[in-house]
């Protein structure tokens, strides 16, 4: 032992190592997708810079969020606070931004809205969905005005769903591929979904209702399954447990400040149910799942059926509990289009993707025909036809 | 095969006339000696067909030369001592006295023909008589002979070349200032000041708990995904042929161990490498007559020879494979407990592992995992800890090329790398773990491979709570050597090395002395009027202890969620919600060592091990 300590004169280089498997990402190069990203961005975010100005006065969720941000008491953090600023994720982020308005509000959905789409390009291009089908499911899932409603006026809606979107995109490749990175960062996905939107706790719920259905990697491995339903819910779980266990020990109840009033209105929802599924709009919210249930069939994937009436159910019970934002629409659209370019796997024959194609284009027929059977969202085109000069 | 030499042959020959091997013997030998390139000496000892006394003799005949004395050898240790034991193990000779003509007689293991002869003599500068001896003759005689260098070098190797990297001081001068420093500094600001003291010190402690919970939750995201990918396959180890695997070597330190020494013979008898090409070292300290008599009454075969440790202080496993490390002649060299069961193609996976690692990656940390899992719910916890940390987070630092501190047993290394570092540290009670951060400093690579290594998950709480102890002491005996210099630690390995440093290594004893007090301060809060407590909680401040209670420990328990799945052990998963009372125990050892720290710095606090009432060999079997 008569060497002497020194420090060699080059270290190891990472890029020599072995490459290891790993999903390929696309576009390939890092400066790519942030030009994807840069280029939606640029293409949605003309609308509301436009539009800013003349939208000033409309009611939408994203100005409700505001005037309850402007309510709250910011210099204090108790319990009945913790409940005020539920769900607390969109509310920080839209406080954080409360000073730039309701535009800084719409570009933060922008920015948002083309990071999930260059990511739901990429989920669908792993998938090896044909070009032309997912071009068409991107045009019929973002050029529409559900989406552009969602994005600009509803951000905690569209945060909710975007989350949720990619989560369960990682809950497939979980269970499905066996990717452990996937199952816990769709559990973390899920767990922001509901800390933006509470209505995606029902989403969630849906997708745990879900893990039977989907086909398991791990098959054969005594208690794989549930423990990968316990990784996808444990995160929301374990921060609702928590919120619910403080409240109960500094409160003595469960539920704090607004996240009290939740249920208020439910039976008046309920009776609102027929009427919604007996008008034009709840047509058109059943043929996006009739939709669904299509591709189901025909990429011979029956179980997806149920994984989209179980996502459906969700919805309609969120909007039951009020748990959905009020004025979002467009939710079940942006879902069901979503998760089929996420969780659906692309056909290997020919006729069949033809079929998809068909499917792909319909959608764009029922997303411009949801949008104009919505008052909301007309309220908003008659608005911002008046603030481009359209009118 | 190729044509035995004139020499081989002769050998042979003897052996075959005077009945000690059989034709068919002598064959098989052949074949493993063509196979693996080793000496047939060798072979025929390791294989068990030869015993060393008879080999000594038989070799003795064949080269014509007396032997070796044994029992009388008569050793002159001023004249051996004037020349390196190391080169004498390495080169498989030595010098033992001088004869009644004054001409120098060495005992050699290896044929003494002309151009050996020539080279010793040139080392010792002047002609010799030679005796026939084995390479454990050797071995023993360097032992007998260099014991109280072997002890000192052993001990002290590390501090003398370079003591600042050695944790003999526990803490250096500038450290005592500092802590001197902050320590009036805190005790002045909460006299004068108490509210806001004790506002800093709270947030000071929610930040490193927050920092760390995040560091390991990317660390650990990162190396999940890697969990199905194999780095080294079936068919890479398939590749290799004997002839070019290195030589072996395995160091099994054990220390009043004789329940489970015996186990060791059975666990390493599995491993699939040539046995001329391993040897297997058992590190037996010179008092512990129990174990040694234990492991020779389990009748080990002839590659696995004891290395008696010379009594010296501190008596600590680092300065046991020290000595084990004077003694190694492998090309490689790994660590083994003597309850481990390693897979058995672990030596050979390491090796393709090293090739690919290029010569600068120094260690390569195999996996660790439990055979004992299900036996009560301190070793259910234990499993899932280990099995996120092995499995994962090592496997993310791997992968994003940070410092790896090494884990217990199953470090391979690359012997003269090894001795270049310095070897282990014999004052740091995790001498492995310095080895790691040392070696990431010195700007070598540590990495993984994809084999496990069976252990014994602790059963007992007070054994956990020592071996904890000794654990967390040894991660701040290692964060103090390598933060005697920060900036320069930060001019060496950059600040993404250095931050993963300080989190790891010193952010895990922090955040368990953290523990105990932030669940203190939580349960005070029920009970303290609100108008108390929101003197010492700022709203900011009272937002990041709601973070860290809720996405904190929220993260932290479903990090240990990952645990199972590289193993399919699901059936351990929801345990994973017990781990706030799991780290009340990592609290409690935090302090124990946080103690010792200050009152006796190198105590090793010994891990009871064989306290199980399970049987690893049905789970060796099933390990992926």
């Amino acid at each position: 032992m008569t060497a002497t300590l020194e420090r060699p004169e080059s270290r190891i280089e990472a890029v020599h190592r072995r490459r290891r498997e790993q999903t390929d990402r696309f576009p390939r190069t890092t400066a790519a997708r942030w030009l994807v990203r840069l280029g939606f961005f640029v293409l949605f975010a003309v609308q509301p810079v436009l539009s800013a100005p003349a939208l000033a006065g409309l009611n939408t969720p994203n100005q409700r969020l505001l005037d309850r941000i402007a309510a709250i008491d910011w210099n204090r953090a108790d319990m009945t606070w913790l409940g005020d600023i539920f769900p607390p994720l969109s509310t920080l982020i839209a406080a954080g931004l409360a000073w730039g308005g309701r535009l800084a509000l719409s570009l933060f959905g922008v920015a948002a809205a083309a990071i999930f789409l260059q990511m739901l390009l990429e989920i669908m291009v792993q998938r090896r969905f044909p070009a032309a089908i997912g071009g068409v499911l991107l045009v019929a899932l973002s050029v529409n005005p559900l989406f552009a409603y969602t994005v600009t006026e509803n951000l905690p809606a569209f945060l909710g769903l975007a989350f949720f979107a990619l989560g369960i995109s990682d809950v497939a490749r979980f269970f499905s591929w066996g990717s452990t990175q996937s199952g816990f960062r769709a559990g973390l996905l899920l767990m922001l979904a509901v800390l933006c939107d509470p209505s995606a706790l029902l989403y969630v719920a849906a997708a745990a209702a879900t893990a039977p259905f989907i086909r398991l990697r791990r098959q054969g491995q005594p208690g794989a399954r549930a423990a990968n339903l316990l990784v996808i819910v444990y995160p929301t779980v374990a921060a609702l447990a928590a919120i619910i266990a403080l409240n109960l020990i500094f409160l003595g109840r469960p539920l704090a400040g607004q996240a009290e009033h939740l249920l208020d209105g439910a039976g008046d929802r309920v009776s609102a149910l027929g009427q919604i599924f007996t008008s034009p709009d709840g047509w058109l919210m059943l043929a996006s799942v009739g939709s669904a249930w299509l591709v189901a069939l025909v990429v011979r994937r029956p179980q997806a059926i149920a994984i989209s009436t179980l996502v459906f159910g969700a919805i309609v019970v969120a909007f039951v509990l009020g748990l959905l934002p009020t004025g979002s629409a467009g939710n079940t659209f942006i879902l069901m289009t979503t998760m089929a370019a996420a969780l659906i796997p692309a056909s290997r024959s020919r006729g069949l993707n033809l079929i998809l194609l068909f499917i792909a284009v319909l959608q764009i027929g029922i997303a411009w025909a949801s949008a104009f059977s919505k008052p909301v969202i007309l309220d908003w085109i008659h608005a911002l036809n008046g603030a481009l000069g359209l009118a | 095969m190729g044509v035995p030499s004139a020499q081989s042959a002769a050998f042979a020959e003897l052996l075959l006339d005077s009945g000690l091997i059989t034709e068919e013997q002598l064959a098989v030998a052949r074949e493993a000696k063509a196979r693996t390139g080793s000496h047939i000496d060798d072979v025929l000892v390791s294989m068990g067909l030869l015993s060393v006394d008879l080999l000594r003799h038989q070799v003795a005949r064949a080269w014509r030369l007396p032997p070796l004395d044994v029992t009388q050898p008569h050793l002159e240790p001023d004249l051996i001592k004037r020349w390196s034991g190391q080169m004498m193990l390495a080169e498989n000779w030595m010098p033992i006295r001088r004869a009644f003509d004054g001409v120098i007689v060495v005992a050699t293991a290896r044929v003494p023909d002309a151009a050996r002869r020539a080279q010793i003599e040139g080392v010792l500068g002047e002609p010799a008589h030679y005796e026939a001896a084995t390479s454990s003759d050797i071995r023993a005689f360097v032992l007998d002979v260099f014991h109280r260098e072997i002890a000192h070098d052993a001990a002290n190797t590390l501090h003398t070349r370079n003591p600042e990297l050695s944790a003999r001081t526990t803490f250096s001068r500038g450290q005592k200032v500092g802590l001197v420093v902050l320590g009036v500094a805190l005790l002045t600001l909460l006299v004068f000041f108490p509210v806001q003291a004790i506002i800093g010190v709270i947030t000071v402690i929610s930040l490193v708990f927050f920092a760390g919970t995040l560091f390991k939750f990317f660390v650990a995201m990162l190396g999940a995904k890697f969990d199905v990918v194999e780095r080294v396959s079936d068919a890479d180890v398939a590749a290799l042929t004997d002839t070019e695997l290195p030589k072996y070597t395995v160091l099994v330190p054990v220390f009043r161990e004789a329940n489970i020494v015996a186990q060791l013979v059975a666990n390493l008898g599995k491993l699939d490498y040539p046995v001329d090409k391993l040897e297997v070292l058992v590190l037996i300290e010179e008092e512990d007559h129990l174990t040694r008599d234990a492991f020779l009454g389990a009748n080990p075969p002839p590659h696995m020879q004891i290395v008696t440790i010379p009594k010296g202080a501190p008596q600590t496993k680092p300065r046991a494979c020290n000595v084990g490390l004077y003694f190694s002649t492998g090309e490689y060299l790994v660590i083994y407990d003597a309850e481990d069961t390693p897979e058995p193609d672990q030596l050979k996976k390491a090796v393709v592992a090293f090739r690919r690692g290029g010569e600068k990656t120094v260690c390569i940390q195999a996996s660790l995992n439990y055979f004992n899992a299900r036996e009560n719910v301190l070793t259910r916890m234990f499993t899932l800890e280990y099995s996120y940390w092995f499995d994962y987070m090592l496997a993310g630092l791997d992968a994003a090329d940070l410092p790896i501190p090494l884990g217990g047993t199953s470090n391979h290394f690359r012997t003269s790398a090894l001795m270049e570092l310095g070897g282990w540290d014999p004052y740091n009670v995790t001498e492995d773990a310095d080895l790691g951060i040392r070696a990431s400093a010195l700007g070598y690579r540590v990495g993984v491979v994809n084999s496990t290594t069976m252990e014994e998950a602790n059963t007992s709480i007070p054994n956990f709570i020592r071996q904890r102890s000794r654990w967390i002491k040894g991660y701040m005996q290692t964060t103090l050597v390598h933060a005697r210099h920060p900036l320069q630690l930060i001019g060496e390995i950059g600040w993404r090395r250095f931050l993963s440093f300080a989190l790891l290594i010193g952010g895990t004893p922090a955040t368990f002395l953290g523990v105990l007090p932030l669940y203190a301060v939580t349960l005070f809060t029920v009970f303290i009027p609100a108008e108390v407590l929101g003197q010492f909680f700022p709203v900011w401040l009272l937002w990041l202890c709601l973070v860290n209670f809720i996405i904190g420990n929220s993260v932290m328990v479903y990090l240990s969620m990952m645990g199972p799945y590289k193993r399919g052990t699901f059936e351990l998963i929801l345990w994973a919600v017990l781990n706030p009372v799991y780290w009340i125990l990592h609290s409690i050892a935090s302090y124990k060592g946080l103690w010792q720290l200050i009152t006796k710095p190198h105590y090793w606090e010994k891990t009871e091990h064989g306290l199980t009432t399970q049987s690893n060999h049905a789970a060796a079997e099933v390990t992926p």
